[in-house]
This record gives structure tokens, sequence and C-alpha cells, in this order.
């Protein structure tokens, strides 16, 4: 009886003693799997197009790019060929990766903030404070001055100057309220988008109105090297940033009080969370436009796959979103080639009905509590 | 460890506490007792720095609290509050490894050390076989008792509890408040159940109208007078054969 007994603690001890380990596995496998189905994801979304390349000249092109390698491989591949991939095809594809890698672990925190499984990154008022300046500059050639940045200079300003409104709207006696936030972000966000109808209905013409209904449905198709190299670096430093702060952001899921108990200081931290998201939602708004409904379910998507341990939402997300990004815009590229959709468009009509498919599954909760 | 000197505290101009002194030695299971709305959230409120005193002084170890910065008052002192809500979906052993964040730098990893205090936590308060399972999941017995483990995991002195056995069935409040008082470490707790507390509180407060109106063993605090001043009923108490301390039976309203 007695020997079963501790039989019994040993194995259990055993089990749950492995746990921890089998986790970090399990996460790796999962990490390595997605960075895999990433760089297939790459390569065949550059390959794909009116122009159909192989992978091979695809990954030729790209590595005769690299430092010490461009001399050590032949050239079989054609001048056209080269500024297909090089200069159109694979800053686009990159773009759609940095956004969506970006607005996935924004989501993530968004929802983190304002504890809140709706959430997503433009629940601030930062999409509608760039569609407005955004319609500005397309309609009414405001920012002309800035030449070909005017878009995305004017959409990055407009983020920023919304974001400020909310930001001191949410403050009550110098402290930062999370429902007051998301009531502020909601209400900053109608009156911005009325206002960007007003200025869709004065537009002096039709195209201009397409073009405008275009840039706020989200589009990658801006994508060059040039604009590529900021929001990859807000990107990756603001991800970087998160991710150190794993364990205040878990300790934020538990409310206020509990934080506060657990040694942090919720509301400096808040305050300066929103502006690091701000900052990293401007940044991708500025270049791809307001893309919807990706911020919004990888969060979920991942929590689903990981839990919700921030340590591995991040990386998790990250990757989904990334690869969820691309596939979308391959989609807007060739479903009714040579028109294209917004990259918008797609991410709604396909991560939709996903979305719908994971709700109607009992095993994950959406932060509503039990089942 | 922790001492209240003449605390008081309003909220918009209305006074919820007044002039409260009260002291916590190393070892003591003290209780807080009081009717509802008698102030003893927000005293506990203010001994872990959620709201901070207008008057008065709150000192841990002899340092003044809240000039203390935060990381090292939470290694030391760790709370279990009523604040129930829950937005996402952790697993137990993730909730008890959150006990360790005042004690992580943010570059650093968790270590093995970690991890064996959260499995030791999770022992003590006998839930290792739950570490896997959903939190949410949980029944609220099992649920306080992983936040208890999420307490020990900060490898604290102290532990403050606000009301810990509240919507608990009377088996699972005896078994929590005996895990407490096992513990060996430092505990202050607010409680409702005037006979749990005689049993197992050393020192008890009484609480009304924001004022400590008694103070002392189960036996000074617990009688007829008191219970009667405070939460008007009235009571009879006798010395109970099998506990050895004051039981209370209610008779009716005065």
């Amino acid at each position: 009886m007695r020997n079963a007994y501790s039989m019994k603690i040993i194995q259990t001890f055993r089990r749950t003693g492995a746990s921890f380990r089998m986790q970090k596995l399990w996460l790796r496998l999962i990490l390595l799997s997605l960075t895999g189905i990433l760089l297939l994801t790459i390569t065949l979304a550059v390959m794909l197009g009116p122009v159909p390349i192989s992978p091979l000249t695809v990954w030729k092109i790209i590595l005769s790019h690299f430092p010490f390698m461009g001399d050590r491989i032949e050239a079989d591949w054609s001048k056209a060929q080269e500024n297909i991939i090089w200069d159109i095809r694979l800053p686009r594809v990159l773009l759609g990766a940095v956004v969506g890698a970006g607005l996935a672990v924004v989501g993530v925190v968004i929802q983190a903030l304002v504890r809140n499984s709706l959430a997503d990154p433009y629940i601030l008022g930062v999409s509608s404070g760039a569609s407005v300046a955004a319609t500005l500059v397309i309609l009414f050639g405001a920012f002309s001055f800035l030449g070909q940045y005017a878009l995305s200079i004017g959409a990055f300003l407009g983020a920023l100057s919304s974001i400020a409104v909310v930001y001191i709207l949410a403050q009550v006696g110098g402290r930062m309220n999370a429902t007051r936030l998301l009531l502020a972000g909601v209400s900053i966000s109608m009156i911005l988008s009325a206002v960007t109808s007003l200025i869709v209905m004065m537009a002096p013409n039709e195209k201009g109105i397409r073009d405008a209904m275009f840039w706020m449905m989200g589009s990658f198709s801006g994508a060059r090297w040039g604009n590529l190299v900021i929001p990859g670096f807000v990107v990756f430093v603001g991800y970087v940033f998160l991710l150190v702060r794993r364990r205040s952001l878990n300790a934020l899921l538990m409310g206020e009080e509990t934080a506060t108990t657990l040694g942090i200081n919720t509301d400096a931290f808040r305050k300066v969370l929103v502006i690091v998201l701000s900052l990293l939602t401007g940044a991708m708004v500025a270049v791809s436009g307001a893309i919807g409904f990706i911020g919004l379910i990888t969060p979920h998507i991942a929590r689903f796959v990981v839990g919700s341990d921030h340590r591995r939402v991040l990386p998790v997300s990250a990757l989904f979103g990334a690869i969820m990004a691309i596939w979308a815009d391959v989609l807007a590229r060739l479903v009714l080639a040579p028109q294209e959709l917004p990259v918008g468009v797609v991410t709604a009509l396909c991560g939709g009905p996903f979305f719908i498919w994971l709700l109607r599954r009992s095993a994950y909760s959406f932060g509503g509590g039990n089942r | 460890m922790l001492t209240m000197e003449d605390v008081s505290l309003s909220i918009l101009q209305k006074p919820i506490i007044k002039d409260i002194s009260l002291r916590v030695f190393k070892g003591q299971f003290v209780g807080i007792i009081g009717p509802n709305g008698s102030g003893k959230s927000t005293l506990l409120k203010t001994l872990y720095r959620v709201l901070q005193p207008d008057e008065g002084g709150v000192e841990l170890d002899g340092k003044n609290l809240y000039q203390l910065p935060s990381r090292y008052v939470f290694q030391r002192m760790a709370v279990v509050s009523q604040e129930a809500s829950q937005t996402f979906d952790f697993s137990v052993e993730e909730m008890v490894a959150m006990g360790r964040t005042p004690h992580k730098q943010a570059f650093e990893s968790d270590t093995d050390e970690d991890r064996a205090i959260v499995d030791q936590a999770l022992l003590r308060v006998g839930m290792k076989e739950y570490a896997e399972r959903s939190f949410m999941n949980l029944s609220g017995g099992e649920k306080q008792r992983v936040l208890i483990a999420r307490a020990l995991a900060q490898q604290a002195e102290a532990i403050i509890l606000d009301e810990p056995t509240n919507h608990l069935d009377i088996r699972y409040q005896l078994q929590l408040l005996e895990l407490l008082k096992n513990l060996d470490i430092t505990v202050l707790a607010s409680l409702h159940d005037l006979n749990l507390a005689s049993v197992y509180c050393d020192y008890l407060y009484v609480m009304r109208d924001g004022q400590i109106v008694a103070k002392g063993t189960p036996e000074d605090v617990l009688t007829c007078e008191v219970l009667r001043e405070v939460f008007r009923v009235e009571t009879d108490i006798v010395i109970h054969p099998v506990t050895g301390k004051p039981h209370v039976i209610f008779l009716s309203h005065s």
C-alpha cells in the first residue's frame, strides 16, 4: 500500500517535473516549423506572378546580393528576372512579412494592455488618424513638399497625433486606466473616421476616391527597399523590447492590482506600452495602410496553440502574422490579375471564416472566462 | 515586520480608514475581522501599496514602505487579493511561475532554480498534479491554493490575503486556513468567519467604520460586548472543548 503510494508520487513528480522541458521542446518545434514555413512562403510568394520564375533562380538571385556570396554564384539569369525578383517582388514580400509580424505582435500586446480579447492594433485610433492624413494627401495633395514620401510621413504624423489625443484623454489624475484608454480610442476613431468620410465626400475626382479607399483597405504595392528599412527596424526593435518585458506583460493580464503586487509599476508600464505600440503601428500604417484582421486573429491563433505566456505567444504570433500577410498579399495580387485587390479585403474574407471556425471550437476561451 | 502607525486614508474626501495602528510580527497569523464596509480591504491595500495613505507611516522591516523599490517590497511580501477577473487562461504552472516576477531582471531567463521553486511551491499546496491544468477550469478552492503557491514562489516572508475564504465551501475554507497555518510564514488576512478566525489566528484586529476598535488574542477580542458593538449581534461565547478556543454562537439581532 505504502509502496504503491510512493510510486504514484514519484510518477507524478517525474511527469510534471518534465513539463517545463516538454514545453520548451514543443515551443522549439513550433518555432522551427513556422520558420521553415515562412521561408517556403517567401520563396513561393516571390515565384508566383505573371512571370513565373523557378525557386532555384529565386534563391540564387537573392543570395547573390549577400556580401561575399555574390562572386561565388554564377549569374545564369536575365536582367529582367533580376529586376522582377530583387527590385519588385522581394521587397513586397518582405514588407508583407514585416507588417504581418508587426501587426500580430501589436495585437497580442494591445489585448494584454486593455485586457480585452476584442482589441486590435487600431483600437486606440492609430489607423483613423492615419486615414485622415492619407486621404488629405491622396485627394488634396497635402504635404506635397515631401514629394514621394508625403503619404507615408503624412499617415505617420496623423497616426501619432490621434494617439496623442487618446493618450491624454485616457489619463485622469495622472493615471491611465485600461477601460478609459479603450473608450477614448474608440470615440476618437469614430470621430476621425467621420472626418475621413467627409474628406472623401468632398473629393474633387473619382479616381482619387478609389485610391483613397484602396489605401484605407491596405496594400503592399508601394514596397521598395527604400521604404522597407524603417518599418523593418521599428518592428524589430519593438519586438525585442516587448519580448524583454514578457513577464510584465503576463503580470498585466492578471489585472492592475496583482501586477502591482508582483513588483510592476503598472501605470508607467502602460504608458510606455502605449507609446511603443503607437510607434510600431504608425510606422506600419504609414507604409501599408490599415490592414485589418491580422492583428486581431493571430494573437488568438497563437494562444490557441501555445497558451497565454508572452514568452511563447510573441514569437509564434510574429511568425504566424508574417506568413498570413504574405499569403494574403499573394492572393490579392493573383486572384483578379492584372487587377489588384486591397490586401485588407483578402485578410478579412479569408481570415473571417477561419476565425469563426476557431470561435466554434470550445477548447479556447478567447479570454471570456470559463469556456 | 509590518507596522502601520496612525494611518488615515480618504477617498473622494470620504474617510475610509482612520488612525490605524497595526503590528504584524514575524511568524504570526494575524486576522482582521469586521463587518462589510468597515475598511478591511482598504487597510490591506495601503499595506500592499495599491493605495497610498494620506497620513501616517507604513513600514516593512523598519523601513518606509513607500520609499522602497517595488521589487524589493514584493520579494518580501506576497498578496492574494480579491481581484479574480481573468482575461486569458494560463496553466497552473505558468500562474505560479509569475511569482518569480519580482526576482527577475528583464533580460534574465528562467533558470532551473526558478523551476525548482515553482515545483516546490506547487508541492507545498498539494497542487503538483495540476501543474499543466488550465487555471480557469479549477474550482474556487483550487484557484486559491494556486494563488498561494504563487505567493510561495515569490519566496516572501509574509503573505497578505484579502478574504481568502470567500466563496469557498467550508471544507475548502478549513483546508486553506490549515495550509496557511502550516506554511510557517507570516500571514495577515481579513476573514469573515469569526469561529475560523478564532481557531487559526494568533492575534486579531477588529474594525468598525474604518477604525480599529479592539485588538488582542481571540480570547481577548471575541467577547459578547465587542461583537454586540461591532457586528450588532447577540452572542453566546463558549470555550470549545476540542479547539480550546472561543466559539461564537449567534443568538439574534439586538
